[in-house]
């Protein structure tokens, strides 16, 4: 997506191709990566840089297809590659709450607390009868209910 | 920065430093020795790959996988 507002598309039919370039002040660079990344099982894909801040993406089908089907694989691209912008901005915007959770879950006095609880309620429970602690609950309420 | 790339069929591929690691691309000249006779070298903007005498089989596709191998090493690289 050069300076107009719609991806500027070039075709080469009999390499079936298209290319489009990208400016990465808008387009990040890992997002390309991670677009590109989910590409390569469907196309060929090259990278390369026609001028400074600016990366040229090259599809190429890796079978015999229509200048539409071109298009559609350019503009899936495309939209993989806001997909790929929204998760990071996401993963960038809660990073430092989900930072918080995992710390507290691991770390925090109330995740000990709760595990300290667990561990004393365990040893609470009275198995002086079943000294391997081995009985299972249905042995004592179908006691007397199973014939024979 | 010319656009050498894989479509052209071209004995030569280069990968952009900015863009290619070079792990990447030397896992790639690795992982696809046996298919042909790849060379790295290096300039100051790319790592330049020249395939001659691949196997006819693979022929038609050899550079582009290789262009392919080296992208996703790239960016899984990248994810760590």
């Amino acid at each position: 997506m050069s300076d107009g507002d719609e991806l500027e598309l070039a075709y080469d039919l009999g390499a079936r191709t298209v290319s489009f370039d990208l400016h990465e002040e808008l387009y990040d660079r890992e997002a390309i990566y991670g677009a590109a990344y989910l590409f390569v099982d469907r196309a060929y894909l090259f990278l390369s840089r026609p001028a400074d801040n600016h990366v040229r993406v090259r599809l190429r089908t890796k079978a015999e297809t229509t200048e539409e089907g071109l298009t559609a694989l350019a503009g899936e691209f495309a939209n993989e590659l806001l997909n790929q912008m929204v998760r990071r901005q996401v993963s960038q915007s809660t990073a430092q709450i989900r930072e918080y959770t995992l710390a507290r879950a691991f770390f925090g006095d109330d995740g000990r607390a709760s595990i300290d609880a667990l561990l004393a309620e365990l040893d609470a429970e009275e198995l002086d009868d079943d000294p391997l602690e081995i009985e299972v609950p249905w042995e004592r309420s179908g006691q007397g209910s199973v014939g024979g | 920065m010319a656009d050498s790339a894989p479509a052209d069929l071209a004995s030569e591929l280069r990968f952009d430093r900015s863009l290619y690691s070079a792990s990447a691309v030397t896992g790639a000249v690795e992982a696809f020795a046996g298919l042909a006779t790849l060379t790295l070298t290096e300039d100051d903007d790319a790592f330049v790959v020249s395939v001659t005498d691949p196997k006819p089989k693979f022929a038609p596709v050899l550079a582009d996988e290789l262009a392919n191998y080296a992208l996703a090493e790239t960016a899984a690289g990248r994810r760590g």
